[in-house]
């Protein structure tokens, strides 16, 4: 009896934890290099977000084979000479929610959580500090970030003759909007 | 106490079970998602060296391509090595589609004018397609007046047509190979020479570092040239890719700039050292200013 009352809590358990948990097949994370000389821009809208309400953890991965650039050459080129995305297939980022306030699906509210955790890109790991924005609207929970990396701490290096063209600092925002996870588990 | 355990146990096998379905959705996410199998990047350019590559130009670019022949390095130092002759051929090609691309161009030699369409009919898969299929089809005409006034050329006297297959593949991030069997016909001869000629082209590719490539183009003249006056076309040479740039430069026996007259008029012959040094210069702009609407 014991043991299926046991059976019966844990089971709840679980299933309260999957309720935490979202999922985002479609996120779109745009990156922009801003120079005086020009603005590159790519998107991508088959991000992959996880994110747990519970826990905190924050998880991303995205193939950098999908960043669709205006300029086809430069699409290339980011794939071929840059991310060498035939090595790199994705880019990843694991990281923790620093404090996780309780968060009801039921009431609309934005938030904004500290997130910190390990950016993974052209083979580097990296630890990123960054703010993400969260809002709940009807029951809906979509997410924006907007932070920097640094081309260097990934290893990726800008031949000098390019080097007016593309920016050091790279802006890298995201826009995501969840579902959540139904499976039990 | 024993509760407290079982307590402890389904505790535990929660967070256990927690922990690793994040992962796993994470995963799961992933081997669900179909990925962007087409290769690319086979050549850094639309032209081995001479011959078309199974590269195509990117939808909505503009390819300026500059194109220069030198005369034969064993002219000396008198003449700096060949550089004081120069043959040129200007060349916009026009990225229609990520599929299709048309050209025009010009080449000094025989006042030439060409042009040409490309289609790109198979593109090679990393899971999947082995290889890309693309073919060509072009005609060129000379607008040269006949210095002799007795004996006026007409268009169809002056024009030449080719159609090729081209057969590639991506072996690894270094390595490229194409073959691409071609028909050169020409409506003016030499007496006692074939109007239709067929030529394979071999061009390969091997990377030296992520911006340049060594390259080798090579047509076999299968039937038809009097050799005693045609040698099949060989070039040599390096790719450099700056940006929107590439330079490749190359040694030739080869001073056409176009399938008709590298196939057809190439007399010199490596062996006697007879080769000249060449470039091509492509510089890419791109035609098309979509924004990115999708974010």
């Amino acid at each position: 009896m014991k043991k299926i009352l046991l059976l019966i809590l844990g089971m709840q358990a679980l299933h309260l934890v999957a309720q935490e948990r979202f999922f985002c097949r479609d996120a779109a994370i745009k990156f922009t290099s801003k120079t005086s000389f020009e603005n590159i821009e790519a998107v991508n809208n088959q991000g992959l977000f996880v994110i747990d309400l519970k826990t905190g953890k924050v998880e991303c991965s995205v193939l950098l084979k999908s960043f669709n650039f205006s300029n086809a050459l430069m699409q290339e080129h980011f794939n071929e000479n840059y991310v060498e995305s035939a090595k790199y297939p994705r880019a990843y980022f694991k990281g923790d929610i620093q404090s996780i306030p309780t968060i009801s699906l039921d009431k609309n509210a934005d938030y904004t959580l500290a997130i910190k955790g390990i950016m993974q890109l052209h083979g580097q790991l990296k630890e990123i500090t960054t703010t993400a924005n969260l809002h709940i609207k009807d029951s809906k929970l979509t997410s924006d970030c907007v932070f920097d990396i640094l081309l260097e701490e990934y290893a990726i290096n800008v031949p000098k003759l390019v080097k007016d063209k593309i920016a050091d600092r790279i802006t890298i925002s995201t826009k995501a909007i969840y579902q959540i996870q139904k499976t039990g588990l | 106490m024993k509760m407290k355990i079982y307590y402890l146990l389904s505790f535990s096998l929660v967070t256990f079970f927690h922990a690793n379905a994040q992962d796993d959705l994470l995963k799961k996410l992933e081997s669900e998602q179909k990925s962007n199998d087409k290769v690319s990047g086979a050549f850094k350019s639309s032209r081995v060296i001479n011959g078309h590559s199974i590269e195509m130009l990117g939808a909505g670019l503009f390819d300026f391509r500059i194109l220069h022949r030198f005369g034969p390095v064993s002219q000396g130092i008198g003449d700096l090595f060949g550089l004081d002759q120069a043959s040129m051929r200007m060349g916009f090609d026009f990225g229609i589609t990520n599929n299709l691309t048309l050209g025009i161009g010009r080449t000094t030699y025989k006042k030439e004018i060409d042009a040409f369409i490309k289609y790109r009919f198979i593109r090679q898969e990393k899971t999947g397609m082995p290889i890309s299929l693309v073919g060509v089809i072009g005609v060129s005409v000379f607008t040269y007046k006949n210095p002799d006034p007795l004996k006026p050329l007409s268009f169809n006297d002056r024009s030449g047509y080719y159609t090729q297959l081209i057969v590639g593949r991506k072996f690894s991030e270094a390595f490229s190979l194409q073959v691409s069997p071609t028909l050169v016909y020409r409506n003016m001869i030499d007496v006692g020479d074939s109007k239709t000629i067929y030529a394979i082209g071999i061009g390969a590719r091997h990377k030296i570092s992520k911006r340049v490539a060594f390259v080798v183009d090579y047509h076999l003249v299968a039937n038809g040239l009097p050799m005693s006056v045609g040698t099949n076309p060989l070039s040599i040479g390096v790719d450099i890719e700056t940006g929107g740039h590439v330079f490749q430069l190359h040694f030739s026996n080869a001073t056409g700039m176009n399938e008709r007259s590298f196939i057809t008029e190439t007399t010199n012959s490596w062996t006697n050292g007879d080769f000249r040094f060449g470039f091509n210069l492509s510089r890419i702009f791109n035609l098309k200013k979509t924004k990115n609407k999708a974010y």
